[in-house]
């Protein structure tokens, strides 16, 4: 979590420096190149492959909202490629937290996310949240061993608390093309 | 968490234990190629532009592969010098006249000299069609998937006659929002842009309808932003990880991939507003001190710090931050977002 701090302590420092040199333009400039050379060292190569990768995967589970309560269907677990989206976080900050454990209930960790349910538009000076309108949505986990339950906690309270089956890393990526109202363009 | 100050000891430090670093102004610069997906028999211009610094000398090379449905690739071909400029005059451009045919994913790479200084622009992107079933395009791509950040431009149904408009519209999304703006234009190897192949709905917030996500949605939640572009007037929304935007506009782009690619909390004054405190580089404080006590840290003052709407939210960004608002122009991010676009960025790439 913490890997990054000592970066952008560098970036801040080598920026420093240049300031006591009177160069304050060429600050944010240092800055900028140090961050984006550490970056090309790390950003690896695009991969295409439609393949699930177990080691690069996350889960998904159907979860639905009825306005009041939250009901998971765990019989639906989707593996699908590419790492969590999301950043992993020491204190949840956004409205939605996912936290998840092993069986020892020992926190493997947790993330959080604007509220699933609702959808906004950032327009000032008008009303700007319609919550919990959305009633079907998908819960994220990282595929790794050892998830045994996973917790829901919103506005700091726990909303629910369900168990994950046993991780099958065999399913494949889902390739159906059948919602209605969607077009193949390619 | 990380105190601010920690950094700014770490930042005194730095006063007391100079380092021998030339203070000399290195070559920044940015590439990108047209039409941004292009078919078969497209003739595809790649363009370098500066963005300032000296350059010596621009090499542009090229790489081409196979890619099956499965997304495999085969037949990659040796990487092959096609231009050199010496002491170039900028933009750089150069067309390759012939398409590259289909079923292919081709790797472009600007290699930059200048200041006794060399980097590269790595750029890989794919032909249509696109032979990977309804998984996203890569139409910009620069890095592993798990270690950049992923922005998948959807058309609404509105587009389906406009394709070409889509397309030329992602290409003008990346190269006027993502490549126009200071401090994000800067991080080349941290964005990778996709198409997706099949439409959603984006719908009007104040339909109180949720935007119809595409079919293969299941393919997309690799994705940190995930955006539905249109031909509509409508009020955009942004719900279940998609968001909505003309398909012209600039600020909204910015505004809402600040939220979803680096959880940039909203700066508008406006108690509905989305408002959290993240707790490492936040760009909202949930009390005035903490906001105070921070604004040095952004070179700025405790006179810097604003009041956002009635409740306790503070912020520290100038008016002008993509964060306070939205829509069709585009202005710069401002110290406290920036960090936190860096932030996430070096997350993003270290884990
Ligand atoms: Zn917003």
């Amino acid at each position: 979590m913490k890997k990054h701090i000592p970066l952008l302590i560098i970036i801040l420092v080598s920026g420093s420096f240049l300031t006591s040199c009177g160069q304050e333009k060429d600050k944010s400039k240092k800055e900028v190149e140090t961050a984006v050379d550490k970056i090309d060292s790390l950003k690896g190569k695009f991969n295409p492959s439609a393949t699930i990768n177990p080691s690069s995967s996350h889960w998904a589970v159907h979860a639905y909202f009825d306005g009041r309560q939250y009901t998971i269907d765990t019989s639906f677990t989707d593996i699908r490629a590419g790492k969590l989206p999301y950043i992993q976080e020491e204190k949840t900050s956004m409205p939605f937290a996912v936290k998840y454990y092993d069986a020892n209930g020992r926190l493997l960790g947790q993330y959080s996310i604007e509220n699933p349910t609702s959808f906004r538009s950032c327009e000032p000076g008008k009303e700007a949240v319609k919550p919990g309108v959305i009633s079907s949505f998908e819960i994220l986990l990282p595929a790794i061993e050892g998830i045994q339950k996973v917790q829901i906690v919103t506005g700091g309270k726990e909303v629910k608390i369900f168990s994950l089956p046993p991780l099958r890393r065999e399913v494949k990526s889902d390739n159906t093309n059948s919602k209605p109202g969607s077009t193949n363009i390619n | 968490m990380y105190s601010y100050q920690s950094l700014k000891r770490s930042i005194f430090i730095a006063f007391c234990f100079p380092l021998a670093m030339a203070c000399k102004e290195n070559p920044e610069t940015f590439a990108i190629h047209s039409p941004i997906s292009p078919s078969d028999t497209d003739p595809v211009t790649f363009t370098l532009r500066r963005i300032g610094g000296s350059v010596s000398e621009v090499k542009l090379f090229e790489s081409v592969s196979d890619v099956n449905s499965a997304g495999e690739l085969s037949g990659t071909t040796a990487e092959t010098e096609i231009q050199t400029w010496n002491s170039p005059s900028f933009p750089l451009t150069f067309t390759k006249t012939s398409g590259y045919g289909s079923n292919k994913l081709v790797t472009y790479r600007f290699q930059v000299k200048g200041n006794n200084k060399t980097y590269n622009h790595t750029v890989t992107f794919a032909t249509r069609p696109y032979p990977v079933t309804n998984q996203a395009i890569p139409v910009y791509v620069v890095g592993n998937q798990d270690k950049v950040m992923n922005l998948v431009f959807i058309p609404d149904t509105s587009m389906n006659s406009r394709m070409d408009l889509f397309f030329s519209s992602v290409g003008s999304q990346i190269d006027s929002t993502f490549h126009q703006e200071d401090w994000v234009r800067r991080f080349r190897g941290s964005y990778n842009f996709f198409i997706n192949p099949v439409t959603a709905i984006a719908r009007d917030f104040n339909s109180g309808l949720p935007h119809g996500l595409p079919s293969n949605s299941s393919n997309l939640s690799f994705a940190q932003g995930r955006v539905i572009l249109h031909f509509h007037d409508i009020r955009d929304q942004a719900g279940g990880g998609y968001f909505s935007a003309e398909y012209y506009v600039r600020g909204t782009m910015l505004h809402e991939s600040g939220h979803s690619l680096y959880r940039l909390a909203d700066e508008y004054d406006s108690n509905d507003a989305s408002h959290w405190e993240e707790s490492v580089f936040p760009n909202n404080w949930d009390n005035r001190s903490d906001a105070e006590a921070a604004a040095p840290s952004y070179s700025k003052t405790a006179a810097d710090v604003q009041k956002m709407g009635t409740r306790d939210w503070y912020r520290i960004c100038n008016n002008l931050c993509p964060m306070r608002s939205s829509g069709r122009p585009l202005n710069n991010h401002d110290e406290p977002c920036k960090m936190r676009i860096l932030y996430t960025l070096l997350q993003r790439a270290s884990n």
